[in-house]
């Protein structure tokens, strides 16, 4: 069985050029207007239209109709219930999505935890509970690198503390302070080096940490779940309401503009939001448009 | 009557007559001495409607429509049990807030066990129950929950109690340059130092109208067992200290707080092999 995950498996960028990530994933509560179980089954759609089940089948799913696809997951909670029903056969062809980095795992704990009124104890506990499932169930493969907190409402120093010790290679969040992102903003410090330690001997717990460009949304106009409206790319001449000039357009533009408040030339998109991807092929099929026909501009310089 | 003082060998907690509060602590071991008043207040849950903003406080956002909050009661009725392994002032501020202050024979911190609950909500106000310890420490800005938190921090700040409050999972301190008095809580909360030598913790919130965050209903715990609304009984310990030297005690007692003994028990005589 091929192996190449990890940073291994990343597509190649183009170091002359603005490199934009789409990351597309889903962002699944465990437990919030509806209980896990609720969320895991669907079950209460009145509360909430919510059903991880069938998010992971989709998922799955549109990921082996194209290789170049990816896509993350964090929640260990549900991905534990989902594993546990699967038959072999399926196991065995998430674990090739896994080990070919087509599927990754991002935080890794059984869920994403709050960071101001957790003890660290047992945010350990939590985090080893998923690491060690995914461990046992992946190995290396399934082994996060960076910690994915984009939706605590706010960060504590601790957190990111324990999540440098225990290996994690960066950390992406999407609630800080207002004002605080206005400056990050201005001064491009929207990525940082954050030591999150007074005691431990550096670089123990330093950690990368990126600020996420709309909190963990897709920008606007581009969201191509079922539960969104926006337009989809209409590439077909013969049809009504063509649009892919105007979309193409839209996205350099968005894109540009990203690009002034970060850093490097690599920008990140987060392609999902709430409970996304029930029927991942609406994103996927627009989102494999989107990077045909912008990067087709390549060509032409 | 309220007792002047309880004490131990490590501590010494006095009392005003007249008021039945705590009035001041010292430390047997250091000599010293602070001045200590401690209550219980109430802020205002803003309703959203507001000149400035329709922001009204809920389950995730705290929104006080007023900066000063309402005392709930200047004395407490008092009650004194004096017994070889523990002293204690039963402390009574209203039907819906008492408190015990025990200070057990070996302990290094007063115990202060408050029962708040259920909170009224007969005048349509939505209310967020804090304890607040005002003493004689000579603070500037700052108050500590394990980092150094200056307030109004923000460049504008826009809510001056809210934007000052911070999470507290298991300790907080204020200082000067001779006196520290430090809290271990029970459970994680939050607190801020409003004023210079004050210290105040939040203990329990009922609010009327939802902050539109998305979860859709305002915080107003109710039960089978608690129909007129949640009853919360915790603990802070609090005790008084040299800067230099008061993480020797507050890392321990932390530790004993999250890793306390677990009590099990049986009917009847022990076996040696039990």
């Amino acid at each position: 069985q091929s192996r190449s995950c990890g940073y291994e498996s990343c597509h190649p960028t183009k170091h002359n050029m603005l490199n934009v990530h789409l990351v597309p994933h889903t962002h699944d509560d465990v437990g919030w207007l509806k209980t896990v179980d609720q969320y895991y089954y669907g079950d209460r759609n009145d509360i909430q239209h919510a059903g991880v089940q069938y998010i992971l089948d989709s998922v799955v799913d549109q990921l082996l109709k194209n290789p170049d696809r990816r896509f993350i997951y964090v929640e260990t909670a549900f991905f534990y219930r989902w594993w546990k029903q699967q038959s072999a056969a399926m196991q065995q062809t998430v674990r090739q999505l896994v080990n070919e980095g087509r599927l990754e795992f991002v935080n890794g704990g059984w869920c994403m935890s709050d960071e101001a009124t957790t003890h660290y104890s047992a945010v350990i506990d939590q985090m080893t509970m998923g690491l060690r499932f995914l461990n046992e169930t992946f190995g290396p493969c399934g082994r996060p690198r960076v910690a994915w907190h984009i939706d605590p409402f706010g960060h504590a120093r601790e957190h990111a503390s324990m999540f440098a010790q225990m290996g994690f290679d960066g950390f992406f969040f999407g609630r800080v302070d207002y004002q605080d992102r206005s400056r990050r903003m201005v001064k491009k410090e929207q990525e940082l080096l954050w030591r999150a330690s007074d005691s431990l001997t550096p670089p123990s717990a330093d950690l990368f940490t990126g600020i996420l460009p709309n909190g963990y949304n897709p920008p606007e106009g581009f969201c191509w779940d079922q539960s969104c409206s926006d337009p989809p790319i209409r590439d077909d001449p013969d049809l009504e309401d063509y649009n892919v000039d105007e979309v193409v357009e839209q996205f350099l533009t968005v894109a540009h503009n990203q690009s002034l408040v970060y850093k490097t030339n690599h920008i990140i998109m987060t392609m999902g939001s709430d409970f996304q991807y029930e029927n991942a092929n609406l994103w996927y099929k627009n989102l494999d448009k989107l990077i045909r026909y912008v990067n087709a501009l390549q060509a032409n310089g | 009557r309220t007792p002047m003082a309880i004490q131990n060998k490590f501590l010494r907690v006095t009392f005003d007559p007249d008021t039945g509060l705590m009035s001041g602590l010292s430390n047997l071991k250091t000599k010293q001495t602070i001045k200590l008043t401690q209550n219980f207040y109430w802020y205002n849950a803003s309703d959203g409607n507001n000149s400035a903003s329709d922001q009204p406080s809920g389950a995730y956002i705290f929104r006080p429509n007023s900066s000063t909050p309402f005392l709930i009661s200047k004395t407490a009725q008092t009650e004194s049990v004096q017994r070889p392994g523990v002293q204690e002032v039963r402390q009574r501020f209203a039907p819906w807030v008492s408190q015990v202050v025990r200070l057990y024979a070996h302990s290094r911190a007063v115990e202060l066990e408050w029962t708040v609950g259920p909170l009224p909500i007969d005048d349509n106000l939505g209310k967020e129950v804090i304890t607040r310890l005002d003493t004689s420490i000579k603070t500037s800005q700052y108050f500590y929950t394990g980092l150094k938190r200056p307030r109004d921090a923000a460049e504008e700040q826009s809510e001056p109690i809210a934007g000052n409050y911070y999470p507290i999972n298991s300790r907080a301190f204020i200082k000067d340059d001779v006196d520290q008095l430090t809290v271990v809580t029970d459970r994680s909360q939050g607190g801020s130092s409003i004023y210079n030598g004050s210290l105040e913790i939040m203990l329990h919130r009922r609010l009327l109208y939802d902050d539109v965050r998305g979860v859709a209903e305002p915080l107003n715990e109710t039960s089978d067992v608690f129909p007129e609304g949640l009853v919360v009984r915790g603990r802070l310990l609090l005790f008084l200290d040299r800067p230099a030297s008061a993480a020797d005690t507050y890392r321990p007692l932390a530790q004993k707080v999250v890793l306390q003994p677990l009590l099990t028990f049986t009917d009847g005589d022990l076996q040696p092999n039990t």
